[in-house]
């Protein structure tokens, strides 16, 4: 085929369009070892927009460690450095990040998100100590474009974390986590987060209760996702109730544990 | 390679339908294209504004200066298949046709879809490319874009150093 230099020629915009959809691990790995044009396409901070840890594998026999160290010539790779190094290549400008699930992720890779990444929208949280959970509402705060926060467990600083959202992020609409869900928990979801538009609980322990307080507190609510919860059947009023929402998802879920540990544990993974 | 896509035409249509309101897509070498007004302000936002700004369609006729006839042909064959279906499998399939079979007219096409503001198009086919890049060596998409490494050892020294510093 004729035309051999066509894609350095190629428009800088188009080009970056194409790699912003890829992750940062072909954004380091691959793309700027191309050819001069995608280099400079891949140090614009549009391509490190999004973020998306969750997907790789940062242990240390992992194809990503290995193949980074070997490119680079590097005595060690570690997940710190990776954000540090996708966060400044964001230029300020980051507005999604899923961290990884279990591995790697400290407190210091928090702070570093919440001084670095001022424009955030999105952000999924990693799993965290009980000791580290205590410092999320110093920093959640900081985010003012925040829309939407998605945490495997409840946080033991849930309700101040609640009270920090209500004051800084006034656009706040979607949260997702799973936990023991008690009367004071509703109250803060229902009182403190008047924009949620999505909330995702499924495999929590939800009373009836609580779940009924979400469905006539919750105004704005256009997806509700209760799944594999326990604690509550849904029966002629709960589906009635929750009649004025778009979107009302309650498969599995069920008054009462019946000793079945496989199905309705808080699975980690 | 590009042979049907001059035949397959929206103005092929819109005689068909004389009721129809058309206008009149130019491209850069002086073809000109008859599109149905509707099919194409469905795809096109500049098209689409410049018709609200004219404050009509009436023998307007629109100079796509970037554009060849080839590739406005193609542009407005796949506009036409994205038009006749809802979802976007059938179309998303004749990108990735045309991304194996031709790349260069699908880069041409790239260009001219962002150049007339056919965003959820244009959305479209950096998601094919995107999805062909992924997981590739940096050797594979030199060898798939048929282009060569440009770097001098200074600008490798560089990289490396670009990528290398977080881990000190």
């Amino acid at each position: 085929m004729a035309g051999k230099r066509r894609w350095e020629d190629m428009e800088m915009d188009c080009l970056v369009a194409i790699l912003q959809r890829l992750g940062p691990q072909d954004l380091t790995l691959s793309v700027p070892l191309v050819c001069r044009s995608w280099r400079k396409a891949s140090l614009h901070p549009l391509c490190w927009r999004v973020l998306n840890f969750r997907d790789l594998d940062f242990m240390p026999w992992g194809d990503l460690t290995k193949s980074f160290m070997a490119e680079y010539r590097l005595q060690r790779f570690f997940f710190s450095g990776f954000l540090k190094l996708a966060v400044a290549r964001g230029n300020r400008l980051v507005e999604e990040i899923m961290f990884p699930l279990l591995f790697g992720t400290s407190m210091q890779d928090l702070f570093l998100v919440s001084d670095e990444c001022p424009r955030l929208k999105k952000l999924v949280l990693p799993n965290l100590s009980p000791a580290d959970e205590a410092d999320i509402p110093k920093i959640v705060g900081k985010w003012k474009d925040l829309e939407q926060l998605e945490m495997e467990a409840k946080p033991s600083s849930f309700l101040e974390m609640l009270s920090e959202i209500n004051l800084h992020c006034k656009k706040f609409s979607g949260l997702k986590m799973c936990g023991s869900i008690k009367k004071e928990d509703m109250l803060a979801i229902v009182n403190l987060l008047p924009k949620l538009k999505f909330l995702c609980l499924s495999k929590s322990y939800l009373p009836r209760e609580q779940l009924l307080g979400i469905l006539s507190g919750c105004k704005e609510l256009q997806r509700l996702t209760v799944s594999d919860c326990m604690g509550f059947e849904a029966d002629e009023e709960v589906k009635k109730r929750g009649l004025g929402i778009k979107i009302f998802e309650h498969e599995g879920s069920k008054l009462f544990d019946d000793f079945d540990y496989n199905s309705d544990e808080c699975d980690p993974l | 390679m590009s042979t049907e896509s001059k035949e397959i035409l929206v103005g092929e249509s819109s005689q068909a339908k004389p009721e129809k309101k058309t206008i009149v897509l130019m491209a850069s070498d002086g073809d000109e294209f008859v599109v149905d007004v509707d099919d194409i302000t469905n795809q096109s936002e500049m098209i689409r504004n410049l018709i609200s700004d004219m404050g009509g369609t009436d023998g307007l006729q629109v100079p796509l200066l970037n554009v060849t006839a080839p590739v406005l042909a193609k542009l407005l064959e796949l506009f036409n298949v994205s038009n006749k279906n809802d979802d976007d499998e059938e179309v998303t399939q004749k990108v990735k046709e045309l991304m194996e079979a031709e790349l260069n007219m699908m880069i041409d096409v790239l260009g001219a879809a962002n150049y007339i503001e056919a965003t959820s198009f244009f959305d479209l086919s950096c998601k094919v490319l995107a999805d062909k890049f992924k997981g590739m060596s940096v050797e594979e998409v030199r060898e798939f874009l048929n282009i060569e490494c440009d770097f001098t050892e200074e600008e490798l020294q560089q990289i490396h150093a670009e990528n290398a510093w977080a881990f000190d």
